[in-house]
């Protein structure tokens, strides 16, 4: 395939382990120094992208205060070894969307020729920076949506009950997450992806993370379908378990022209081939890639039988068998959907998830060699999000 | 493998060594001249190791390394450049040895590990601290830098941000503020310190944690470009300077060697450290400052020493709910000593009860203490309008009103509801104890013990031992105070004892200044610079006027020759006009609160009206001669203390006043300061001001002894 000089094309991709929100190993590392230790080794292995080039650095994060305040993007690029002071940082909030929404503004710029390198990605330390607080709901919203919308799982519930997904298929749909992400880890899967980290083992000394701690090898279903509902406890069927999971962790994507790739004699990955952005009803947030992936398509003059590989974030079982379902996907779940498990097992660290799940797509893409690839996710208070890529 | 006074150095498997710290015949672990031969020793034996895979560091006593011994530095800093260098470079060379090791170092730290222990820990690759620990780097408050390489590696361990703040302070740091500051790698329980240091350790001999890049770290320049450097180095000056105030000169060169050493690697920036330290330590900011440390543990020793015998303080009681009573309650409460409250009004208990209680809500309100604790400590205070319960009280404080006959009637009432055992003490200003004992049955059971106001923020108590107080009596009462978390001076009994014996004289030179015509702010703001926390007349309004006019009268009494004026002095007119100082909002100066609700000071034109009857024509005096009327008074009176034994050594009058008056510690107190001036250049002065009176005046044997040019401080610094 011939790249073309305004090509946005992906150079690398790496991510943290995930580490567990509560008394996991980074929780004493900060947000900043998460991000700028992966970000020092991701440019390390990408000797030939000079960081002085850096167009802009875009961050993605949600609770952007204390640690993740103030920009956390240029406070983390001023906390690695290799970014030189004269690259800018900006910090983006699209919730669940936003490092994808990172890659989108940096691919957007290279197609538009603004710019012709960038580091994206994102980070979330849902340990330090609890999802719900802070938070200061305008009453108002009552005037038009649901105050429920506001709350995720209540929105599951919603979803799961309007598409008659019941508990049972939640907990196999988690389960499979588990088993999916533990048979990646043993077989190599995550090899390329994983940067380790220095972080801090259960007695609080330091050691070198080169795992994601969130995966439960050893649930069942018999263990999942005994676990309580969290956010309807009487009559409702989203539990902990099928939940995506409360997690530390950051992720980060080189982004260069065609025409750059070529000058510096870097080889690209794959191509943003297109993006999409979409709205819907806030109660039913979780439905968001439905409407974004059916855009793209159509724009794109493609159907879902042309994606070799689909990476949907799991927020919940209960949103993504019904957007699944809708996108005709429920058939083919096991060749293309999530192959190495999704959030449910590997939680979802906000700000990082969409650059991590756009990353993994890639090394799916690479292993088993398609051509076109989807990633896409739903965004609190009715967003969905999707991008596809191409193999270059 | 090596076996010394200080240091034990054993195989552990896998080629790992551990080294011990535990130096002989010591309760703590220090750096001495000795210790500091040996560590170069044991770092010979490391060096030729070629089995050895890592080292790691820990301490067989109650705290790594309280630091270097501080003992030694008067000794040393008195030889000179040369000795201080050496002094330095021995242990640098040490510290860059042990940095430099080809294996990687691990230190376990508990306790403590300050100044020169904190810059052994620096040295090594990972730093392990037991929950509990302290650390940092005390140096600047002893008018020094540190000098083994603290603020070489600390700020390129941790940023300019974190060793600014560290040093400028010298405070100690809790393990898990170290942590937050990446000056520690883990914070772990003590019993779990050695092993887990001990399976870092194992990481690193492993290759699974990296030590390289850290080292490197440590031994190159600062990252910082010019435009960050600059910046960095100067607001923190900018802002420490303004902190630590014009007379402490260390916490500003300390940040000053940092910025001169920043763009050069570990061993050249120790230079520019060792030639500051140098500077610094032949200061005389430095020798007051390090005397001070020297004679404030002499002073913890000796009250510890006194009290060691009496240990019996179950429950105490106060009798008097004012401000002192109150304040008294409070502060045994807070330490945990149930106390009962007596006065005679309902009204009066209420206040006492408020005055606790306000204490206690700001507490809470800084976040410094929990509802929970608020509740238990209030409820240690027993406020009672009658004797009841006092039979079973170890000490009785009262803190009635400054007056003889009502001081003398409430202790024989009150000594007629306490038990044989229980120990009476009378907290007065200036009354004798002697003379308030007689008419007690049990004056053996009597002493007095002297707070100073505000109870619970000013550190010092003075137990005045009468003519007939037992040991007893004193043990206890020393016990209480040390409990009561007070610094304590035991002293012999007169009027004023010796705080105020001799600040009485200092208030009587400002009131012949005023009356020779000097600007009051003047004189406020010339003794402010020369140190003091407040000027006399700032002081005289918060001590209170009224307080103030009778203290007087008690102190000429007793020491007419001295004290008695011919001349009416100008607080004197203020307070006829009903101007009680900062108490009714009006003294020398107005008092208002700010926008904050803090009670702020106010310059009032209508003072000087008011004192213009008792003054001459104004006259503008030079701020040197204001400062030497002030003090010398202060001095003759601390000298004839001294003569009559009222205190014991020079070295607990110094800490006295400067606990309890706020005596400019820079100075290294009083006597210190009198050492400095010089014997001739003392007594000259004090002829020139002749004319003044008795109060500029010492005795014949004073005389001859500051004529044969007598010390009060040996030329290590410690107290003769």
């Amino acid at each position: 395939m011939t790249i073309r000089d305004n090509d946005a094309l992906i150079v690398d991709f790496a991510r943290t382990p995930m580490g567990r929100s509560k008394n996991g190993s980074f929780r004493f590392t900060r947000a900043e120094e998460l991000s700028a230790s992966l970000v020092d080794q991701l440019l390390k292995r990408n000797e030939a992208l000079d960081p002085a080039e850096l167009d802009d650095v875009i961050w993605g994060c949600v609770m952007q205060r204390g640690e993740q305040g103030f920009n956390v993007a240029r406070n983390m690029l001023l906390r690695t070894q290799s970014i030189p002071h004269s690259v800018p940082a900006q910090t983006v909030n699209r919730l669940c969307g936003s490092s994808m929404a990172a890659m989108h503004t940096a691919a957007a710029s290279i197609i538009a020729g603004l710019g012709q390198a960038y580091l994206v990605g994102g980070v979330e330390h849902m340990g330090h920076l609890p999802m719900d607080e802070g938070i200061d709901v305008n009453p108002a919203l009552g005037l038009s949506v649901a105050k429920a919308a506001g709350s995720m799982g209540i929105t599951a519930e919603y979803l799961a009950l309007l598409h008659g997904i019941n508990r049972e298929q939640m907990d196999e749909f988690s389960l499979r997450s588990h088993k999916l992400a533990a048979a990646a880890r043993d077989t190599g899967g995550f090899s390329r992806e994983i940067i380790s980290i220095n972080a801090h083992d259960k007695n609080g000394l330091p050691y070198q993370m080169q795992h994601d701690e969130t995966i439960r090898d050893d649930t069942t279903l018999e263990a999942l379908s005994q676990l309580k509902p969290v956010f309807n406890p009487r009559g409702g069927t989203v539990t902990a378990g099928s939940s995506s999971q409360i997690t530390d962790g950051a992720s980060a994507m080189l982004l260069c022209s065609g025409a750059y790739a070529k000058a510096r004699g870097l080889t690209a990955l794959a191509r943003i081939k297109a993006m999409k952005v979409v709205g819907v009803d806030p109660s039913i947030m979780g439905y968001g890639p439905v409407p974004a992936c059916q855009q793209l398509l159509q724009d794109q003059g493609l159907s879902m039988a042309d994606i070799g590989a689909v990476e949907l974030n799991e927020a919940f079982a209960a949103q993504a068998l019904p957007v699944l379902k809708d996108l005709e996907l429920l058939d083919s779940i096991d060749d293309k959907v999530n192959l190495r498990g999704g959030a449910i097992a590997l939680g979802h660290a906000f700000g990082c998830s969409g650059a991590r799940i756009s990353g993994t797509l890639l090394n799916i893409m690479r292993d088993q060699q398609h051509e076109l690839g989807l990633a896409t996710m739903c965004i609190g208070l009715g967003q969905g999000i999707a991008t596809l890529i191409e193999q270059v | 493998m090596y076996k010394g006074k200080a240091f034990e150095l054993t195989e552990l498997e896998h080629g790992l060594r551990h080294l011990v710290f535990d130096l002989d015949g010591q309760s703590v672990n220090k750096f001495g001249v000795a210790v500091m031969a040996e560590l170069a020793e044991v770092l010979d034996v490391l060096e030729a190791d070629k089995a050895a895979a890592g080292l790691l560091i820990s301490s067989a006593k109650d705290a790594f390394v309280v630091g270097a011994d501080i003992g030694e530095f008067g000794g040393v800093f008195a030889l000179g450049q040369g000795a201080i260098v050496k002094h330095l470079e021995n242990n640098n060379h040490s510290f860059n040895r042990l940095e430099d090791l080809a294996m990687p170092t691990v230190v376990a730290i508990n306790g403590y590990a300050l100044g020169g222990g904190c810059e052994f820990s620096l040295a090594c690759d990972y730093r392990i601290a037991a929950r509990g620990a302290k650390i940092g780097l005390p140096e600047t408050k002893l008018g020094i830098i540190p000098g083994w390489g603290g603020t070489v590696r600390l700020p390129r361990l941790a940023g300019v941000d974190v060793a600014v703040e560290w040093i400028a302070s010298g405070k100690d740091q809790p393990a898990d503020k170290a942590m937050r500051d990446g000056v520690v790698d883990a914070v772990v329980e003590e019993a779990e310190l050695v092993d887990s240091a001990l399976t870092v350790l194992k990481r690193l001999a492993r290759g699974e944690l990296d030590y390289r890049a850290r080292r490197d770290q440590k031994k190159a320049p600062l990252r910082h470009v010019d435009m960050e450097a600059i910046l960095a180095f100067e607001s923190s000056k900018a802002f420490i300077k303004a902190q630590a105030g014009r007379n402490y000169p260390a916490p500003v060169a300390a940040i000053q060697v940092m910025q001169n050493a920043a763009k050069f690697g570990r061993d050249d920036a120790l230079n520019f450290e060792r030639d500051e330290f140098c500077k610094q330590a032949q200061g005389d900011v430095a020798k007051a400052l390090v005397g001070l440390f020297l004679e404030d543990q002499q002073m913890g020793k000796k009250a510890k020493s006194l009290a060691s015998a009496e240990a019996k303080l179950a429950c105490s009681a106060v009798l008097g709910a004012g401000i002192m009573g109150g304040g008294i309650a409070y502060q045994s409460a807070y330490k945990g000593i149930p106390i009962l409250m007596k006065d005679i009004a309902a009204e009066g208990l209420k206040q006492g009860m408020d005055e606790a209680a306000s204490l206690l809500s700001s507490r809470v309100e800084r976040g410094r203490m929990s509802n929970h604790e608020l509740a238990e400590v209030l409820n240690r205070i027993s406020p009672s309008l009658s004797y009841d319960g006092f039979g079973g009280v170890d000490i009785v404080v009262e803190a009635v009103v400054e007056n003889l006959e009502l001081k003398r009637s409430v202790l024989a009432e009150v000594e007629r509801h306490v038990s044989a055992d229980t120990v009476l003490c009378s907290n007065t200003s200036t009354i004798p104890i002697s003379l308030l004992a007689e008419g007690l049955e049990r004056p053996e059971n009597f002493c007095g013990m002297h707070f100073f106001n505000p109870v619970h923020r000013m550190p010092l108590v003075e137990v005045i031992r009468g003519k007939r107080s037992s040991d007893a009596a004193v043990a206890r009462t020393v016990a209480y105070a040390l409990a009561m978390g007070k610094k304590v001076v035991v002293v012999n009994d007169c009027t004023g004892f010796l705080v105020n014996r001799v600040l009485f004289p200092y208030f009587a030179a400002f009131s012949m200044l005023l009356r020779d015509g000097a600007d009051f702010q003047k004189i406020d703001k010339c003794m402010e610079r020369w140190g003091w926390p407040m000027g006399p007349a700032y002081l005289m309004d918060v001590v209170g006027l009224d307080t103030g006019v009778h203290a007087e009268t008690v102190m000429a009494k007793a020491y007419p020759q001295r004290m008695t004026r011919d001349f009416t002095a100008a607080h004197e007119l203020l307070y006829r006009e009903g101007r009680l100082g900062q108490k009714n909002g009006v003294g020398f100066y107005a008092y208002e609160k700010d926008s904050k609700g803090k009670s702020k000071k106010v310059p009032l034109d209508e003072t000087y009206e008011l004192i213009k009857g008792g003054c001459v024509e104004p006259v503008d005096l030079d701020d040197e001669l204001i400062v030497m009327r002030m003090m010398l008074p202060m001095a003759c009176e601390m000298l004839r203390c001294l003569e009559e034994g009222i205190v014991a050594t020079a070295g607990e009058a110094d800490m006295a006043l400067i606990y309890g008056l706020g005596f400019p510690p820079f100075r290294g107190g009083l006597l210190r300061w009198l050492d400095q001036l010089g014997g001739e250049p003392f007594l000259q002065l004090l002829d020139n001001h002749k004319s003044l009176g008795a109060l500029y005046q010492v005795s014949e044997q004073t005389r001859r002894r500051l004529e044969d040019g007598q010390k009060f401080y040996a030329l290590g610094g410690e107290a003769e």
